[in-house]
């Protein structure tokens, strides 16, 4: 008798870990795994460590604002576009001797037409947000490779390149410190506003939103612009990082920031979400392409692996549902 | 009703301009069917094409690889530092497989510890999260072939300022020097091989013919080299043979499309030339689409699909190969001379060879330092 209390008390406490913080306890245990398994190999230096701080800063922001957009129900595919334009926009502002805040609200305008392009097509036009964005990334590649010819653009703007990315104050890097903050503002406006609240509804149940007086357009459109502007951010930070400006930024991070959202416990299905899950889902999948990369496993490997990470999180996601 | 009439507006006017622009391109290609297209035509100076080997992006004249070699003593004296290294490429495949395996060839036998391998997959963003997480390692080398020059001057900044030993295969970052950033760089005569696939061509086409160029359109060194040494030795030394049609792609998957537009606009092509293999298996299928067994492919680089085709007397007609084998014997060799402070050149290059059913599994061996895969093991012998 005793046995079975103790095991339906065991399985509450897994399902309860499995719902709220399964992220935290992965971390920790990648954390702890590459800790012993790369012990002599520099893992835990706070160079390395800063280094994974430093190189999931632009997913880590891409991954807020992506959290907005499945939290209300929609899905941003032309964030990866977007951070190339918004990045070339504002190194050619930049050569041309532009002040550099001007370069950088260029480079933020790009993300807030955008977002306002796919909210309009998205909430008049009566299309999913999945076949919008597409749309949208084709056009925006398009646009990154015509406006250059496919020519990096350097970036020599000291003070730019400081505050975006190649700065560090004392020894933290400014790429981290844009990751807390943009972080925090993300999880208030989510958890702490009525904004956020309205989005989680939308994503919830929109009719029952609309029924409460949500305009539930208005809230989509908001989210979509919320999420090109981090991807715009994420460019400027690229663009900082790397001292240049190139058409292929944020080609291949799609996958990795929507994987990091739902491993971070927002549910695919919408009106459930975390910032904070978001970021720490970044640093975990962060943390396990360096651990790999460390432990000396070639690229198809470290593939293979992320993958099943990405896997396992998609099932946690949908048992959650379930539960 | 009337935001479906909006809509088939837009439509029928994005259609509409789009047709406009194809349409001008067409006129464009059409008038130079006349005389070829030329160097200059493409907006190039010919002068740069012109010397025997190209000059490094920062302007140092090409030496032979075959120089940078060590003396017993020197090997012995390597031996002694117990030394570590990192090789960080760009991509993967058969190619960056072979420059491995020449520079392991060469490690081994200096003693030479390779403690990270990684391609950035083409992504400048990875390859500065491969450096800085290379950089926890320590290595004593480290061997890389930069995406884009100019992103990789701030990528591999942080191994310039550790005093790290850097070489690099085939490209170099904007604004570093040999001797001071970098030791040395290593690569394929580029243009060398671009000549080689313009005489395979005047054989494929028996000294006349129109000519399909289908280049790499984007900003790389060995690449572009390549590509515009063939123009201007067609341009130059084979006045019967006319480019007829010229179009660049970014992604290797999108070259079966321009080869078949090139055939709806130019149906009087004879031969293609692509700018390396994988981008020509997309050309291949192209060319059985449109059921013109007749067109002949030359270009570079050996790839299993591409060779069986040659084998086999398909479409593809020869080909050029840079040794990547001996590039990466090179690279290690230089890497060795900054270590025990001889100076190695700035830039050196390693030889080509033209390829054909006859010498494919020696090409195969000092291309990769490997045997060809048994299928065209198999075909060699069954088309013997």
């Amino acid at each position: 008798m005793k046995n079975i209390k103790n095991r339906s008390f065991i399985k509450k406490i897994l399902k309860k870990i499995s719902r709220n913080h399964i992220v935290y306890i992965g971390f920790i245990l990648i954390v702890i795994f590459f800790s012993i398994l790369l012990r002599d190999r520099g893992f835990l230096s706070f160079s390395n460590l800063m280094n994974i701080l430093r190189q999931t800063a632009v997913i880590s922001i891409m991954a807020v604002g992506m959290t907005f957009a499945i939290v209300a129900g929609d899905i941003d595919l032309s964030i990866g576009a977007t951070v190339a334009l918004s990045a070339l926009v504002t190194g050619i502002l930049l050569r041309m001797q532009c002040p550099t805040i001007l370069a950088v609200l260029g480079g933020l305008g790009v993300g807030l037409i955008i977002g306002l392009f796919n909210g309009l097509v998205t909430t008049k036009g009566r299309v999913p947000t999945i076949l919008v964005t597409l749309g949208t990334q084709s056009v925006l590649v398009g646009l990154a490779r015509r406006i250059t010819n496919l020519q990096t653009v350097p970036i020599e703007n000291k003070n730019f390149t400081f505050i975006f990315g190649s700065g560090n104050i004392g020894k933290i890097s400014t790429l981290f410190i844009w990751t807390i903050i943009v972080a925090l503002i993300g999880q208030l406006l989510l958890k702490k506003t009525a904004f956020g609240r309205r989005i989680q509804a939308t994503g919830g149940d929109s009719n029952t939103a609309r029924f409460f007086g949500i305009s539930t357009n208005n809230i989509r459109m908001g989210v979509l612009i919320i999420s090109s502007l981090s991807a715009s951010f994420a460019g400027l930070l690229y663009a900082g990082r790397l001292h240049s400006a190139r058409y292929t930024f944020g080609q291949a991070d799609l996958l990795t920031v929507i994987a990091a959202v739902i491993i971070g416990g927002t549910a695919l299905s919408g009106g459930r979400g975390s910032v904070i899950g978001s970021i720490i889902g970044s640093l975990l999948m962060g943390t396990l392409n360096n651990g790999l990369l460390l432990a000396g496993l070639a690229v198809p490997e470290q593939m293979i692996a992320r993958g099943i990470i990405i896997i396992i999180a998609i099932v946690i996601s949908l048992r959650e549902k379930v539960i | 009703m009337k935001k479906s009439l909006l809509w088939v507006v837009v439509v029928v006017l994005s259609l509409s301009m789009v047709a406009a622009f194809s349409f001008s391109g067409c006129k464009k290609e059409a008038a130079a069917v006349v005389k070829g297209i030329t160097l200059a035509d493409l907006g190039f100076d010919s002068s740069k094409y012109s010397a025997k080997y190209a000059n490094d992006p920062d302007g140092n004249p090409a030496v032979s690889a075959y120089e940078i070699t060590l003396t017993d003593e020197e090997i012995a004296k390597v031996k002694e530092g117990s030394y570590t290294a990192a090789i960080l490429w760009a991509g993967a495949g058969e190619c960056y497989e072979g420059l491995t395996n020449g520079i392991k060839s060469v490690f081994d036998e200096l003693g030479i510890k390779i403690i990270l391998e990684s391609d950035s997959q083409y992504d400048v963003a990875k390859e500065a999260t491969d450096v800085e997480t290379t950089l926890a390692l320590n290595p004593d080398i480290i061997i890389a072939m930069p995406v884009d020059p100019v992103s990789a001057a701030e990528a591999f900044k942080a191994v310039v300022d550790k005093g790290i030993v850097l070489v690099f295969e085939e490209n170099i970052a904007t604004g570093y020097h040999a001797g001071e950033q970098y030791v040395s760089m290593v690569s394929g005569d580029s243009f060398g091989i671009g000549r080689a696939a313009a005489d395979i061509m005047n054989e494929a086409l028996g000294g006349k013919g129109n000519v399909g160029f289908i280049y790499h359109d984007a900003d790389f060194f060995v690449t572009n080299n390549r590509d515009r040494t063939f123009v201007l030795q067609i341009e130059q030394k084979y006045p019967d043979i006319k480019i007829v049609a010229a179009s660049g792609f970014v992604e290797e998957s999108k070259a079966g499309e321009v080869a078949t537009v090139m055939l709806k606009q130019h149906p009087e092509i004879n031969a293609f030339y692509v700018a390396w293999a994988i981008p020509a298996i997309g050309v291949l299928e192209a060319l059985r689409s449109a059921e013109r067994n007749d067109i002949k492919i030359v270009t570079i680089d050996l790839d299993p699909t591409t060779d069986l085709n040659m084998i086999s007397g398909g479409s593809v007609y020869g080909k050029v190969t840079d040794l990547y084998y001996d590039t990466g014997i090179a690279l290690a060799n230089a890497s060795a001379y900054a270590l025990i402070g001889k100076e190695a050149p700035p830039f050196a290059v390693v030889d080509l060879m033209k390829v054909n059913k006859d010498n494919m599994i020696e090409a195969w061996d000092r291309s990769f330092g490997m045997e060809p895969p048994d299928q065209i093991l198999e075909a060699l012998k069954n088309n013997q």
